[in-house]
Parts: structure tokens; C-alpha cells; sequence
């Protein structure tokens, strides 16, 4: 973790940061750059909806595997813990007995991953989700890391909030519901995508975010065009065969 | 706190319910949301064909009016919750800003005898069906924990909708809803590849994916992996399409 790479990322999120802010794009951006400039192998992002459980709306891919562990914490898990206890919660490995979430733990395994971190997203008395870090290698991240971490999972928090005055905490809910509802928009679309051109999950989410990378257009307004029907289909196939693998080392 | 909330709503529209001697319906869950969230009354608005939108039911005359006023004037925070997707909250109508905001709308809804109104859209993504306005007869904003218990009625309102329709489709007797959200990105997913298998909206789609899961005594995430790992197929007819 350089300090260049490291203002850097904190300069790119305050970039996002602006009046017609979308906060699953942002969320996106902050669980890339957990993995880039932490060095851990994936990160995501859950917030808690008006049902007290816990939903994804963002991760650093979206491998099947990697949404699996974390829809497994819906109600339960290393993540539900860290937000109820607005605490950090480590698993230092997943192979050592006993583990107190063995089903999470196994699958976390089998998804070959060795270490899970969760850490609050608090703003002042409230907690709203959990930052999740996963790491192939077994182990505790070091202090330092775990600060930078912490501080990430704070600007995800603020940018959350940002495009309200918090002096109301019903603003919160509107802006979560938000939030739960651009990640629901998202999934419809890899599904619209994915019949279209006959391609699985993962890369019906890269080809969304692609497009809108390479359009400098929000992911959620992608989504919306795709279900629409108003995206040119020839462009998102061309962005959808380009070699993905070459971006992330496969787990 | 998991679930409790859900919990704690449904077994105040079933109490709500069994106290009148109905049986768990939209209309019931617009009368429990007012003790519930305590405002002075609920009104369902729903999304028709011509996307302009009718009253499907509302608890008092002020509600009627709020909705007639939304028709007429085509603004107002209803409009505006429907068209973005995102609760509007106004907690005090009769303001310069929300003057401003909607010129027309204020004066007559304040007329009526509205001073706070509340709106929340039933929505899944792409999937706008209507919205849930609540008013009060004194401005006042909504605490946290009521705003949260609107969103669940909200939902519970939703799935009893959906519920609806899928009887309308299988024409046929469908278990009542149980209220759970369905919240797995395996549903949206799926109800995004039967949208172009059935060359469908995204709304029929899920009303299809639920009466295919409700006629083979399925749940509706078991249907829904089916589908995304291409294991089933529907034709646009509705039947599974074996591959």
C-alpha cells in the first residue's frame, strides 16, 4: 500500500462526490479500490434494509461464489455481527475448529478464500452495513491496513449521506432505499443482458460496467436503458466479448 | 432486530384483519398502516395502462382527494415519488419551497385539509406499480422507526399486488401472501432473462416467474436459480420449455 496509490483513491472518491451522485456507482468505485489499494482479493459492500437484513450493493466482482457468501449473511454471519455490534469482526481462518459460522465458513472455504474482515459503516450513533474483505491468504491484516480500511468504510458511510443534511435521520432511510434500489435495477439488467447475448451473471455485470466506464454514464442509468430496451445491443456485445479474464486473476 | 419488524407489522395487519373479520388484503393494510405508523390516512395508488395512475383505495376523503388533485393537476409528491422511484417525504406542505415545487398542488391539497404527506412507491427496480401515500391533518415529520414500518407495509402491499396477479393469471386460487420480501438477486435476474424469453415487461415477468413457482408448488428462488442456470425456460405461453 503506497501513500501515492493511497491519495490517490481517496481523491477519486471525493471526485464522485458530486451533486447527481449515485451512490451504487460510488460503492462500486470503493469496493475496487478496497482491492487495489489494500491488497486483499475481494471486497464488498452490505447494507442493512427496513427488514434488518443485510444486502449487497456492491462488490468487487460479481462472481457467483462471492455473492453467495455474502447472501449467506443476510441474518447471520461475521458481517450481520460487525453491524449489530457496530465493531470490527475477524476470521483469521476458515479451516480452524471450531468456527462460530461454520456453514459461512465452509463455503468461504470452498470459494477459496482463507480470511474474512467486516468492518463497520458508522456515522456518528449510527451503523448502516459492513465493509467485507476477503483475502486468499489465512491471517489478520496488519494495523495499518485495518486504519485505512476503517477509513474507507468511513468515506463509503459519508458519501452515503452526503447529498442530504443529516438533520433528519428519516433522510437516511430514503437515501438506503435508494441505494437497495439501483442494486435491484442492476440485477434485473444482468438478467436482460445475460438472455440477450448468452452470457452468465459475471460477465452480463462486467459488460454493464464496461459500458458504462467507457460511456462515462451511471451504472444504474445503463441498467435502466438495458431493461428500456434504448441501449444499442451491438455495442454492449462488442463490450461483452473482450477478454474479462485478463483484468482479475481467476480464484 | 432481524425480521422483527416484518414480524411485528404482519402480526398487526392480521390482528387489524381478524378484529374486522376480513381477511388480509390491500385495503386492510392501507386502514392497519394508519394506527401503525399513525398518520390520519392511507391512500393506494396503482399504476394503470395508460401510466397515469388510479386510486385503488383510500381510508378517508382526504386521501380521495389527494388523488384526485395528483390526477387533475398531474403534480404534486405523489407524481413526483412515482416518476423517480424514491420515497418523497413532505413533512410540512404548506411551505414556500413546496410552493414553489408544486404550485398547484399545495393550495388545494391544502385546502382539502392535508398539512403532511408521505409517499412511498412500491417498487422493485424497474418494477413501479403504484405508490403508498400517507397524509396528516398537522404537519410533522415521521420518525426513523415509522418511516422504516412504511417501507415494510409498502412491501407487504407490493407482494399482496403481485398476488393478485398471479391469481388473474393461473385464474386459479393462489396461497395468501406470507409478506416475505423477495429480496435474492437470483428473483431479479430471473426476471430479467423471462422479460426477453417471454418478450414480456419486466412486471409480467414477475407475476409469470411467481405463477409458474405457485403451479408446481415451487418456491419462487428454487424456480428463479432454475432459470438463471438455464436449467428451465419458459415459453412466452408460460410453460416450461425443456431444453
Amino acid at each position: 500500500m503506497s501513500m501515492e496509490n493511497l491519495a490517490e483513491t481517496f481523491v477519486e472518491l471525493a471526485d464522485t462526490l458530486v451533486a447527481d451522485f449515485d451512490p451504487v456507482e460510488f460503492m462500486h468505485l470503493l469496493a475496487d479500490r478496497c482491492v487495489t489499494t489494500l491488497h486483499v482479493d475481494a471486497a464488498g459492500i452490505l447494507l442493512v434494509d427496513h427488514h434488518g437484513e443485510l444486502q449487497v450493493v456492491a462488490a468487487s466482482s460479481d462472481r457467483a461464489r462471492l455473492l453467495e457468501l455474502f447472501e449467506l449473511q443476510h441474518r447471520q454471519g461475521p458481517c450481520m455481527e460487525c453491524y449489530l455490534t457496530s465493531a470490527p469482526v475477524t476470521v483469521a481462518s476458515f479451516t480452524e475448529t471450531p468456527q462460530r459460522w461454520p456453514e459461512f465458513s465452509s463455503v468461504a472455504g470452498d470459494a477459496g478464500f482463507g480470511a474474512l474482515h467486516a468492518l463497520p459503516m458508522r456515522l456518528r450513533e449510527q451503523t448502516v452495513g459492513a465493509l467485507n474483505l476477503f483475502t486468499v491468504a489465512e491471517g489478520v491484516l496488519s494495523e495499518p491496513t485495518l486504519r485505512v480500511a476503517q477509513a474507507m468504510a468511513d468515506v463509503a458511510t459519508i458519501g452515503l449521506l452526503q447529498a442530504q443534511v443529516i438533520s433528519h435521520r428519516e433522510l437516511l432511510a430514503v437515501q438506503l432505499q435508494k441505494a437497495l434500489q439501483s442494486r435491484v435495477l442492476i440485477e434485473q439488467a444482468k438478467g436482460v443482458l445475460a438472455e440477450r447475448l448468452q452470457i452468465d451473471m459475471s460477465r452480463a455485470f462486467e459488460t454493464l460496467r464496461r459500458y458504462s466506464r467507457s460511456h462515462n454514464e451511471y451504472l444504474s442509468k445503463v441498467a435502466e436503458d438495458v431493461i428500456a430496451g434504448t441501449i444499442d445491443m451491438s455495442a454492449l456485445k462488442v463490450v461483452s466479448t473482450a477478454d474479462l479474464s485478463a483484468r482479475r486473476p481467476q480464484q | 432486530m432481524s425480521g422483527e419488524r416484518l414480524a411485528k407489522v404482519l402480526a398487526h395487519l392480521a390482528n387489524d384483519a381478524a378484529a374486522r373479520g376480513i381477511t388480509a388484503s390491500t385495503e386492510a393494510a392501507c386502514e392497519a398502516s394508519v394506527v401503525l405508523i399513525g398518520v390520519s390516512g392511507a391512500q393506494l395508488t396503482l399504476m394503470n395502462g395508460t401510466g397515469r395512475g388510479e386510486s385503488r383505495y383510500s381510508t378517508n376523503e382526504i386521501g380521495s382527494q389527494l388523488d384526485n388533485l395528483r390526477f387533475t393537476l398531474g403534480e404534486g409528491p405523489c407524481e413526483d415519488a412515482v416518476r423517480t422511484g424514491v420515497p418523497v417525504l413532505v413533512e410540512e406542505l404548506d411551505s414556500w419551497e413546496n410552493r414553489q415545487r408544486w404550485p398547484l398542488f399545495v393550495p388545494a391539497a391544502n385546502a382539502a385539509g392535508a398539512r403532511a404527506v408521505f409517499v412511498f412507491p412500491l417498487r422493485s427496480g424497474a418494477i413501479r406499480i403504484g405508490a403508498l401515500v400517507l397524509h396528516r391533518t398537522s404537519p410533522g415529520p415521521l420518525t426513523p422507526e415509522q418511516v422504516y414500518d412504511a417501507h415494510v407495509v409498502a412491501d407487504i402491499i407490493m407482494s399482496l399486488l403481485l398476488d393478485e396477479l398471479t391469481r388473474l393469471h393461473l385464474d386459479a386460487d393462489v396461497p395468501p401472501a406470507d409478506g416475505v420480501p423477495l429480496s435474492r438477486a437470483e428473483v431479479h435476474q430471473a426476471t430479467g432473462m423471462l422479460s426477453v424469453q417471454m418478450g414480456v415487461t419486466m412486471d409480467e415477468a414477475l407475476v409469470r416467474l411467481r405463477a409458474h413457482a405457485f403451479a408446481l408448488d415451487q418456491s419462487v428462488v428454487e424456480v428463479s436459480r432454475d432459470i438463471v442456470a438455464r436449467r428451465l425456460r419458459l415459453s412466452p405461453e408460460g410453460w416450461a420449455d425443456p431444453r
